[in-house]
């Protein structure tokens, strides 16, 4: 897929690679409907470990992001408590 | 608070547009979305929705009386969550600004539907975005929103023209 995105934080950028390319391949079978497991979850676990310790050092950040899933949680789809 | 809403479609099947849209960034027109990062992604046991919950770190010059009601440089992020949901051929996204979010808070709702009238070839978009400043004075907030919207049309222009050529590469 050419060039890859860049991390949130540059030490994770290759563990982000690694976790990309995993899922793409995933996507397809996904797509197909021949896999609903996470098969890429040992990469995942260490891209996230990554991620998120970055993300603690930024303070502003992590407070918003934790508002925000306080406000339109994951579970549901991200939608918002009050408006949709 | 101010709306912008939108509709068009793809002329590709809803499984090409799913796998372009993991695959939109890094591209050659939407430059200011610097980072993208994958926080949290889940299948759900039950509907078997694929849920993802992303991270996104843009980039954009932003006019110097709003750099100083905003507090930023041009640095921001949003928070995108999205479900795949094979079933009903949709894949919907919700974003939000995480920055400065009381002086200006725009939230938008995309999906991505198969067509089903012509489900090899078509994909059905619509776009739905709010802009809410909690600004007191009604003349400021009204130009924060009026801004706002007019960036968010801009990026969106670019935004299907990165997908456009996304989807084009793909082929």
């Amino acid at each position: 897929m050419g060039q890859s995105m860049s991390s949130i934080a540059p030490e994770c950028n290759e563990s982000k690679k690694a976790y990309d390319n995993c899922f793409s391949q995933w996507y397809e079978k996904f797509l197909k409907g021949e896999s609903l497991e996470n098969e890429c979850k040992d990469l995942f676990d260490t891209y996230k470990t990554c991620v998120q310790s970055a993300m603690l050092k930024n303070h502003n950040v992590h407070k918003n992001l934790e508002d925000a899933r306080e406000q339109a949680p994951f579970e549901n789809g991200g939608k918002h408590r009050e408006t949709d | 608070m101010k709306f912008f809403d939108s509709k068009s479609s793809f002329p590709y099947s809803w499984e090409q547009v799913t796998r372009a849209n993991w695959n939109k960034y890094p591209n050659e027109i939407t430059t200011h979305v610097e980072t993208v990062d994958v926080l949290r992604r889940e299948i759900d046991p039950e509907t078997h929705i694929l849920r993802t919950e992303r991270i996104i770190g843009v980039r954009q010059p932003v006019p110097l009386w709003l750099t100083k009601l905003l507090r930023t440089d041009g640095r921001a992020f949003c928070r995108e969550v999205s479900e795949i949901d094979l079933k009903k051929g949709t894949l919907t996204m919700r974003t939000q600004n995480l920055d400065h979010s009381t002086v200006l808070s725009v939230m938008e709702t995309i999906v991505y539907q198969r067509d089903p009238s012509s489900p090899s070839n078509n994909t059905l978009f619509t776009q739905r975005a709010s802009f809410h400043s909690g600004i007191n004075f009604k003349k400021i907030s009204q130009s924060v929103e009026d801004f706002s919207l007019q960036r968010f049309i801009q990026n969106s222009k670019l935004g299907r023209a990165a997908f456009d050529q996304v989807l084009e590469n793909t082929q």
